[in-house]
């Protein structure tokens, strides 16, 4: 085990801990960690963190899902089209110059940041 | 569960608003790599009158198909997918998850919450002043 596994998984940890106390997602703990942490470039530590996100939110899912915490009824249409979406919002990460997605990225951080505060 | 048990509607809004929120969440979740619950929580919340426990349980559920369409075109279209680097944060991220909601009602919240904001609000500027 590399010293940057260790690195990640306690990114991961602390991207699972915040999730759960602060209600905020993974992704958010993921990237940074990826790009200051370990100076990957930015579209590539989005897809990584996507990768990552995958099997968190099923398992996450499925504990909601059997304490009766998903609203089923609707779940597929959102599925659906959030596949829909999320295919077009990977081909735009793609297509951005690097500055243009960092600079979103980095206003994204700041809203959030006001946003967990303001809580 | 609380907020279910409390007469949560089946059918809060119409489906074309659920559709709307999945394609706004998977749209900004896949652009900015972080799955798109910030989006798809508060949606459901504000716009589809959702109680806030569902709508985080069906985020969750909502991101998996989100980013079963968004990592095959990061890695196909672009080779900007790490499986190397996903799999130790995936399984720290599940055994944290697993930690920090035992360990909520213990943790300063309040504390945590400024601290990162801080951090986040710092990481932020630097990347939109010199990206």
């Amino acid at each position: 085990m590399l010293l940057t596994d260790v690195l990640l998984a306690l990114a991961g940890v602390l991207a699972g801990a915040v999730s759960g106390v602060l209600g905020v997602g993974g992704g958010l703990v993921f990237v940074p960690a990826l790009t200051v942490g370990l100076g990957v470039p930015q579209t590539l530590a989005q897809g990584t963190s996507l990768a990552a996100i995958l099997p968190t939110a099923l398992v996450g899912g499925i504990t909601a899902d059997r304490e009766g915490n998903v609203l089923r009824s609707h779940l597929v249409i959102m599925g659906v089209l959030g596949a829909f979406g999320g295919a077009i919002g990977a081909v735009l990460a793609l297509a951005l110059p690097t500055e243009v997605l960092v600079r979103v990225f980095g206003a994204f951080l700041i809203v959030s940041a006001w946003r967990i505060w303001r809580n | 569960m609380s907020d279910t048990a409390a007469g949560e509607p089946r059918a809060p809004a119409g489906r074309a608003r659920f559709a709307a929120i999945g394609f706004v969440g998977g749209f900004l979740g896949s652009l900015l790599g972080v799955g798109g619950g910030f989006v798809l929580v508060p949606l459901q919340v504000l716009w589809a009158k959702v109680g806030p426990h569902l709508a985080n349980g069906t985020s969750l559920l909502v991101i998996v198909p989100i980013a079963l369409a968004a990592v095959p075109v990061y890695a196909l279209a672009g080779g900007e997918v790490n499986f190397r680097l996903a799999v130790p944060l995936a399984v720290g991220a599940v055994f944290g998850a697993y930690v920090g909601a035992r360990a909520a009602a213990r943790m300063p919240e309040a504390t945590l919450r400024r601290i990162v904001a801080v951090v986040l609000l710092v990481v932020g500027l630097k990347q939109l002043i010199i990206p």
